[in-house]
């Protein structure tokens, strides 16, 4: 997996993270392990994940609403 | 009191209240298992010379520096910041969880932080047909997931831990932030004399002894979690002024 996000991983960033079912589901980043993996909450406290930033969009990854591979660069921290 | 009084041969036990600087409230410190005053006295001795030989004449006493070693065993909400050197945050909450569920990806020999704590009803439910102990392990108490590196998941399968947990509450308290604590200690000692008692309903004797002085409260050790003993921890009081004794005289 190894994908850099397009932004810096923040708690209270809304993510949309694949479930088993294939689809992707509102959450929210709780905790941030390291640059590309997040603990993530879904919207009513009830689901939770730990799962790593995929565009490829896998089981139990995250990728951000309107993600793609021409995402955005981050901007430089100041 | 008298030579040969019954209790001028001493055997106590301990309570102590502490009001921290700017604070009208006392912190009850719980039960004490055992105290001292440490009066950190500095000698310096004195030799005369004669003939060849030094012979101490004097070791005077010119500095003191007295604290309180208070030994507690009685940890509660209250005193959790005292123990811990530290302030007190909200409380840690957990909400009450009915078919939640924990998303991760596998890796055999790892553990997982569920991140909820008394889980009960917890199973794998994906992938189906796997069974605990051999393909997973839940520490229910602790909520963690294991994966031993017998397992028949294979690593880098996503999997979910499908769970109950209730409703919980934790004190919290960031620790070591508040290392020095100054305020006014009030420490009783108490015997089984009943001198002083009362005579109304519901008397209990007067304290035996009464130390009040100015201190900054400190704490150097959390003492120790053992399963075959009770933890104790030395709360240290060092003295900022001169302290006060007073002793129940019958």
């Amino acid at each position: 997996m190894n994908e850099t996000p397009p932004q810096f991983l923040a708690p209270g960033i809304e993510v949309l993270v694949v479930g088993h079912d294939g689809k992707a589901h509102r959450a929210r980043i709780t905790e941030v392990l390291h640059p590309r993996a997040a603990r993530v909450e879904s919207l009513d406290g009830k689901n939770t994940a730990i799962c790593e930033y995929s565009e490829t969009k896998e089981t139990n990854t995250f990728h951000f609403a309107n993600a793609s591979a021409k995402a955005e660069k981050k901007s430089e921290a100041k | 009191m008298d030579y040969g009084a019954t209790y001028s041969k001493e055997r106590h036990t301990g309570r102590g209240y502490f009001t921290a600087t700017g604070s009208t409230n006392i912190t009850d410190l719980g039960n004490i298992q055992m105290y001292e005053s440490d009066f950190g006295i500095k000698r310096k001795e004195h030799y005369s010379a004669r003939r060849g030989v030094l012979s101490m004449d004097r070791y005077d006493a010119y500095s003191s520096m007295g604290a309180w070693h208070i030994t507690l065993d009685e940890f509660t909400t209250t005193t959790l910041p005292l123990f811990w050197s530290g302030t007190a945050n909200a409380n840690f909450s957990q909400t009450v969880g009915t078919a939640a569920t924990f998303m991760f990806t596998s890796k055999k020999g790892s553990a997982f932080d569920v991140g909820k704590y008394g889980l009960n009803n917890a199973t794998l439910t994906t992938p189906i047909s796997k069974v605990e102990p051999g393909d997973y392990i839940v520490d229910r108490g602790g909520g963690k997931v294991y994966i031993p590196l017998a397992s028949t998941i294979a690593d880098a399968t996503a999997c979910t831990l499908t769970y109950d947990c209730p409703a919980l509450t934790y004190d919290s308290v960031t620790a070591l932030n508040t290392l020095n604590r100054p305020g006014t200690l009030e420490l009783q000692g108490e015997d089984d004399s009943l001198a002083g008692i009362g005579t109304g309903t519901g008397a209990v004797a007067p304290v035996r002894y009464i130390f009040t002085f100015p201190c900054i409260l400190s704490i150097d050790k959390s003492g120790q979690f053992k399963p075959d003993a009770y933890r104790e921890a030395i709360l240290i009081a060092t003295l900022t002024a001169p302290m006060t004794v007073k002793r129940l005289t019958t």
